[in-house]
């Protein structure tokens, strides 16, 4: 599975939506609720783009996991 | 190798063979260990094969599978432990041991989720105390056993690197729930007490606020990230000071609820864990509130065994919470 790069459009509406979703691996469920706690204390555009950076990276070190590759359907499919 | 309980001779046998493990137990049964490839925390409080029980004379150990490909051991300290993160194996896990309020311990607990690189490797461990009566006259301690040096501050942690076909999955079961259609709780500030809140957006004083609903604060406050219920413990309720002291820090643009009491916990354990996953558990910790105010003394938790903990760790540090880590192949 790939992963999108971070210019890619739905990171950022990754961060902004609240939305529920049905993630199966604990660090996505933590690491996105981190990103998007940080970046409400600050809502910059270098805030978003770090809190993209990062969110990417973790797909793409973890996309092997079939755990992270199904959070990651589940983020960005529906977008 | 099954996790639990043994005795000092059968641990040095294992040591002396060569096995790296992770180890919980009383300080003097631990410094009768041989030196080798382990690390620990003083702790006398597991759940084994006989369920929960408290024990100075035997030691809890999890062994690493012989088929990690590279095991570690890194010391840090309050300046370093930033790089945790930074330091994981590229496919592996970390296993962390810190001692309960050290200055590492501190700025792990207020800052995680602000250093470099946060949840992009898997780190599970727990935070080392001593038994009830010493809380306060015996420091909780860590100890490298490479030279059996024993330590007051820092985190120990086994840097475990897999094979490509194995991968390593860190979960959490909590057995409390948030009341859902309960108050919003939010923080001024991130902090280990609370004296003024926003309750569903007013101003008001969270002491009163607990005593006025006649809050049972043996139930945690709850933040819900993404499904994963991530529990606060209350400590204290001090009624002069109207001040609510904790046992871990919240966090300021979180939103809490409030949770309901759980009649028995050995059963919740139960019904919360599926048939099967204790099987694959390599490493696991519960929190020693669990095993105070849920009466687990004799109990089992599903199969799932290791320490209680005075604060669990999987990718940042939790309260009142069972803390499993499973290798899966793919």
């Amino acid at each position: 599975m790939n992963v999108p790069s971070s210019f890619d459009k739905r990171w950022e509406a990754a961060i902004l939506v609240d939305k529920s979703y049905n993630f199966k691996f604990l660090a996505t469920k933590i690491l996105l609720a981190r990103l998007k706690i940080n970046f409400n204390k600050i809502k910059t555009a270098q805030e978003m783009k770090k809190s993209i950076d990062e969110l990417q990276t973790f797909f793409k070190k973890n996309i092997n996991n079939p755990l992270v590759a199904n959070d990651l359907s589940e983020l960005l499919g529906g977008m | 190798m099954e996790q639990k309980l043994y005795d000092v001779d059968t641990l040095n046998e294992m040591i002396d063979a060569g096995k790296k493990l992770s180890l919980a137990g009383d300080e003097n049964a631990l410094m009768k260990l041989h030196k080798g490839d382990w690390i620990a925390g003083t702790m006398p409080y597991f759940v084994a094969q006989d369920g929960g029980c408290f024990n100075q004379e035997q030691i809890f150990a999890a062994e690493i599978p012989d088929y990690a490909t590279k095991v570690e051991v890194k010391v840090f300290d309050e300046n370093s432990i930033q790089n945790i993160y930074v330091e994981g194996p590229e496919n592996g896990f970390m296993l962390m041991t810190m001692p309960s309020m050290s200055p590492t311990f501190e700025k792990f607990a207020m800052e995680a989720p602000l250093f470099p690189q946060f949840a992009m490797h898997p780190l599970a461990g727990w935070v080392s105390g001593v038994a009830l009566e010493d809380m306060g006259k015996i420091t909780p301690k860590i100890i490298d056993g490479r030279e059996k040096k024993v330590m007051e501050n820092g985190a120990i942690v086994l840097n475990v690197s897999l094979p490509a076909n194995k991968i390593p999955v860190i979960d959490i079961v909590n057995i409390f729930e948030q009341d859902s259609e309960g108050d919003v709780i939010e923080f001024l500030q991130d902090s280990y007490d609370a004296t003024d809140v926003f309750i569903n957006g007013f101003k008001r004083n969270f002491a009163d606020y607990l005593l006025e609903i006649k809050y049972d604060i043996k139930c945690p406050v709850i933040a819900d990230f993404y499904g994963a219920l991530m529990n606060t413990s209350l400590k204290q309720i001090d009624e002069q000071e109207k001040r609510v002291i904790l046992w871990c820090p919240v966090f300021k643009g979180v939103k809490y609820k409030l949770s309901k009491p759980v009649p028995n916990y050995a059963e919740k354990f139960r019904s919360e864990i599926p048939e099967g996953v204790s099987e694959n558990v390599q490493f696991s910790c519960n929190c020693l509130l669990n095993y105070l105010y849920g009466e687990l003394e004799g109990k089992d938790t599903a199969g799932i065994r290791g320490p209680f903990a005075l604060g669990e760790i999987a990718y940042q540090l939790l309260n009142q919470t069972m803390v499993h880590l499973s290798i899966i192949d793919i």
